[in-house]
C-alpha cells in the first residue's frame, strides 16, 4: 500500500507493468488511477507504456506450421536413428 | 520421481513414455511445443538458420533427456530452459556480444520530489509505423530485458513460469520486464518524435 503513488510520479511509474498487466493490488490501483487524475504527462506516459506492451503481444505469432513441421520430422529422424546406434 | 509425486502428472507421463522411446509422444511433445519455441527462437535471435538450430538441439536435449523430468515443474517450463541455453549458445558460437544490464532507463528521469523532470511527452499518432518502430527499439534491448518481454509475449505463460525458465524470481523477473517496456516506450519516443518532425 503506497498512498504517494498518488502524489509522486517516480511511484506512479515503479508501479506502471503491474498495472498494465492487472497485477496490482486493489488499493494500489486506485492510487494510480488517482494519480491519473491529478497528472496529465503521467497520462500520456501510460497511454505509451500501454502500447508498447500491447504491441509486443501483436509481434508475437506463431511460426509457420511448414517450416516447424520440417524441423521436427528432421529431429524425430535423428533421435530415432541415435536410439538404433 | 513417481507420477504421484509430480505437480504436472500428464507432463511426467507423457515424457516416461518419450523416455520409453515411444515416438508418438515425441511427436505430441514437439508438435504442441515447437511452434511456439521456434517463434521465440526467432523473435530471440533474429538469425533464422542461428534460431533453426537452437530449436533442433533443444528438441533433441528434450528427447534425450526426457528420463530426468521430473514433473516438479511443468514441461513447457522444462522445454523453455533448455530452449533458452541453446539460444545463449547461438549467441556465443555466432561471436555475437550477450549484453545483460540492470538499468533502470528513467534512473535520472525525475526531480527529488518525484516528479518527472521533463514532462513534455507528446501522445504518438496511431500508426502502423508504431509495430515497426517497437521491433527494431526490442532489438536494441539488453538481452535479459528482452527474454523477458519475449516470453511475456507468449500466451498464457505466467510470471510464474517466465521467472523459472529465467532462474529469477517473480519480483525479480517484473522489474527485468517493466525495465525493458520502460526502454522500449523511451527509444520508441525517439523514433516517433523524428518521424513527426
Amino acid at each position: 500500500m503506497k498512498p504517494e503513488i498518488a502524489q509522486r510520479c517516480d511511484l506512479f511509474y515503479q508501479v506502471l507493468s503491474d498495472f498494465v498487466d492487472g497485477a496490482l493490488e486493489e488499493v494500489d490501483m486506485t492510487y494510480v488511477e488517482e494519480h491519473l487524475r491529478l497528472c496529465p504527462p503521467c497520462e500520456v506516459y501510460l497511454d505509451q507504456f500501454r502500447a508498447v506492451a500491447e504491441a509486443n503481444q501483436r509481434l508475437q505469432a506463431k511460426a509457420d506450421a511448414p517450416e516447424v513441421d520440417r524441423i521436427l520430422r528432421q529431429v524425430l529422424a535423428q533421435w530415432q536413428a541415435a536410439k538404433g546406434d | 520421481m513417481t507420477t504421484a509425486a509430480a505437480k504436472h502428472p500428464k507432463d511426467f507421463a507423457l515424457l516416461q513414455r518419450v523416455a520409453a522411446g515411444d515416438e508418438a509422444a515425441a511427436g505430441e511433445v514437439m508438435q504442441s511445443l515447437g511452434g511456439e519455441m521456434f517463434g521465440f527462437a526467432r523473435r530471440m535471435l533474429a538469425d533464422e538458420q542461428a534460431a533453426e538450430d537452437a530449436l533442433q538441439e533443444a528438441l533433441l536435449g528434450l528427447l534425450r533427456t526426457a528420463r530426468n523430468f521430473d514433473g516438479r515443474e511443468s514441461l513447457r517450463t522444462w522445454v523453455f530452459r533448455i530452449l533458452r541455453n541453446k539460444i545463449i549458445d547461438q549467441y556465443r558460437k555466432r561471436g555475437r556480444d550477450l549484453v545483460v544490464s540492470d538499468a533502470d532507463p528513467e534512473a535520472a528521469s525525475f526531480s527529488a520530489s518525484g516528479h518527472w523532470k521533463n514532462m513534455d511527452f507528446q501522445p504518438w499518432n496511431e500508426s502502423a509505423e508504431l509495430l515497426e518502430v517497437v521491433q527494431h527499439c526490442m532489438e536494441l534491448l539488453p538481452h535479459n530485458q528482452r527474454e523477458a518481454l519475449q516470453l511475456k509475449a507468449i500466451d498464457e505463460l505466467s510470471a510464474q513460469e517466465a521467472s523459472e525458465i529465467l532462474g529469477v524470481s517473480v519480483a525479480n523477473f517484473r522489474q527485468i520486464l517493466h525495465r525493458g517496456r520502460a526502454s522500449v516506450r523511451k527509444c520508441a519516443d525517439d523514433k516517433m518524435g523524428e518521424s513527426a518532425a
